[in-house]
């Protein structure tokens, strides 16, 4: 006779194992779709080849957005990082009333929704009559992941030891300078993580980028309008691509903030 | 001899005994805590200019009109009249209705799993945590695309359902409608629930829930009366971190949903392309924002009074 206990116990691992189905079946059928040798998606595939893949490289234009994704993406997390980690240090420097209220405010850009802060800075860029470009686009980029390099760095700021940090003053060194060669290192993991996190968004943001677009414009955007006139396996074959690399980029993210955390 | 003086730091404080420790102290945390607030001036004053500058800037232009392509800034009401209007004022409350939907549908099929992730696995917690927060890495456009190929008529479920032979006709409603942008906007959204969840669950002393079976309270009661008061702060985030998505959803809907599942974020986006319909779309932002504001406002409330 199986307890209540343990009745209940594998009815959750069912429910769990159909949830973590659910959360991986569209990237599965992302992936058989790529392999789909007609070029009309159904079900069932009869023929597979790699064909579509070969296509891709041979596309000119997605090879040009894949480019400037990577360029808006690399630009977005050099200056999310590069504003987010003193933001987040010189926040939670602060008592706790004070602290509660900034980063909550910090909070706010994450919690919107992508659409109003595209079109939000669309509203700005043409009453001030700015021409629409890359920079724009990452502009919006780093208002979109600032928090998140807030939230991870401030995380760890607030787990470190500051002994150390008083110790630096104690010892005469200044206040930015205690920053720049005692904060940071010990940072490092966090910064790491905060940078891999808010390039992956940049590069997989389709909305921000599609409100800002000027003439070039980034993988997602060329993405949302090829998907616009249906679906194909080269597109699927391209979906592919990029879940696989996000997927490495969020082990690599994982494994060095293990390795780094545990020195 | 009476006692001619009282010891001075009675009468003065801050007199020649020196400054009081607290005010010392106070100096001393105040030197060092100098270079604190310039950190983060910066990181606040980009905010500022990039953030809330541009939302008060939506605002502003939502009170304006369009002319020849240009957008004149005089004050009139004339946007939210038309916001009123049946024809969006009905897409404004289908997407209240979907959103509030994909919320809660998310949270009763996402307790389940931080629950059993939080209480009741040790060793392969890491693994499924992993599972569960991978796809936040990956596009959602990718992720929404993919549903089109499962519920289209030519998809997954309709083959499946095909071939065991329960239906003869591909079954239509699966796509571009409100029930795949449900569905869509849940799949997105789920690890969102699922996080704070465990975090709240996870952090719950197990000597609670040993007390209160010592004192007899069977499973379902224990979760009715402890686990869920308890959880309710992640409840509350779990439900706004997916709530607030999906009610700005705007490429997901325009993939999966049609027409019957056109959602205001696809409305607000054709008037910020090419109609330059700007205050209109201002105006419609507004109210979209006013809409979060509210049931945030609103869930915070239930959070505070059912809080253990």
């Amino acid at each position: 006779m199986i307890s209540k206990g343990e009745m209940s116990r594998r009815a959750l691992i069912v429910w769990v194992s159909l949830i973590i189905i659910f959360l991986y079946a569209p990237v599965a059928v992302v992936a058989l779709g790529s392999l789909n040798k007609t070029e009309v998606i159904r079900f069932p595939i009869t023929e597979y080849s790699l064909s579509w893949y070969v296509d891709l490289f041979n596309n000119r234009q997605i090879g040009d957005s894949v480019i400037i994704s990577l360029i808006v993406g690399t630009l977005t997390s050099v200056i999310s990082t590069i504003i987010g980690v003193p933001l987040a240090v010189g926040i939670n420097k602060h008592g706790s009333k004070t602290r509660q209220a900034l980063s909550a405010i910090c909070a706010i850009p994450m919690m919107t929704p992508t659409l109003l802060l595209g079109i939000a800075l669309l509203n700005l860029f043409v009453a001030l009559s700015y021409p629409l470009s890359l920079s724009v686009i990452v502009l919006g980029h780093v208002v979109m992941t600032i928090p998140f390099v807030v939230l991870v760095v401030g995380a760890r700021y607030v787990n470190m030891d500051r002994s150390v940090e008083e110790a630096s003053w104690d010892l005469g060194a200044g206040k930015f300078q205690t920053f720049v060669r005692v904060v940071i290192p010990s940072l490092r993991p966090a910064i790491f993580s905060a940078f891999l996190i808010t390039f992956t968004l940049s590069f997989d943001e389709p909305v921000i980028s599609f409100f800002l677009s000027g003439t070039e414009t980034t993988l997602p955007v060329l993405l949302w309008s090829m998907l616009r006139f249906g679906i194909s396996p080269e597109i699927n074959a391209l979906a592919t691509i990029t879940l696989i690399v996000s997927l490495f980029i969020a082990i690599v993210a994982q494994i060095a903030t293990n390795k780094q955390a545990n020195r | 001899m009476t006692e001619l003086s009282t010891p001075k730091s009675d009468i003065c404080p801050d007199g020649a005994a020196g400054q009081s420790h607290f005010f010392r102290r106070f100096k001393a945390q105040s030197q060092a805590e100098r270079g604190r607030s310039i950190l983060a001036l910066p990181g606040l004053l980009f905010l500022t200019v990039f953030f809330v500058v541009p939302l008060i800037g939506i605002i502003v232009v939502s009170f304006g009109e369009t002319k020849d392509f240009e957008i004149l800034y005089n004050f009139n009401v004339k946007n939210y009249q038309k916001v009123l209007e049946p024809l969006y004022f009905d897409v404004i409350v289908r997407t209240l209705k979907i959103a509030i939907l994909v919320a809660t549908v998310s949270l009763l099929i996402g307790f389940p799993v931080a629950y059993y992730l939080a209480r009741k696995v040790k060793r392969w917690r890491m693994l499924l945590l992993i599972l569960i927060i991978a796809p936040l890495w990956t596009s959602y456009l990718v992720r929404t695309f993919a549903w089109v190929q499962i519920l289209g008529a030519n998809g997954l479920i309709n083959y499946i359902l095909n071939s065991l032979g329960i239906v003869d006709e591909p079954v239509q409603w699966l796509l571009y409608s409100e029930f795949a942008v449900i569905i869509a906007l849940v799949h997105i959204n789920m690890p969102f629930m699922i996080l704070p969840l465990y975090a709240v669950l996870e952090r719950i002393d197990v000597r609670i829930f040993e007390a209160a079976y010592d004192l007899g309270a069977s499973p379902s009661r224990v979760i009715r009366t402890i686990t869920i008061p308890l959880a309710m702060p992640g409840i509350i985030i779990g439900w706004l971190f997916v709530f607030i998505p999906s009610i700005g959803a705007f490429v997901t809907p325009e993939l999966v949903g049609g027409t019957e599942g056109l959602m205001i974020g696809s409305v607000i986006a054709q008037q910020f392309g090419t109609t330059f319909q700007y205050p209109f779309g201002s105006a419609l932002s507004v109210t979209l924002i006013i809409l979060i504001l509210a049931v945030t406002g609103v869930m915070m409330k239930l959070m505070s009074r059912r809080s253990a």
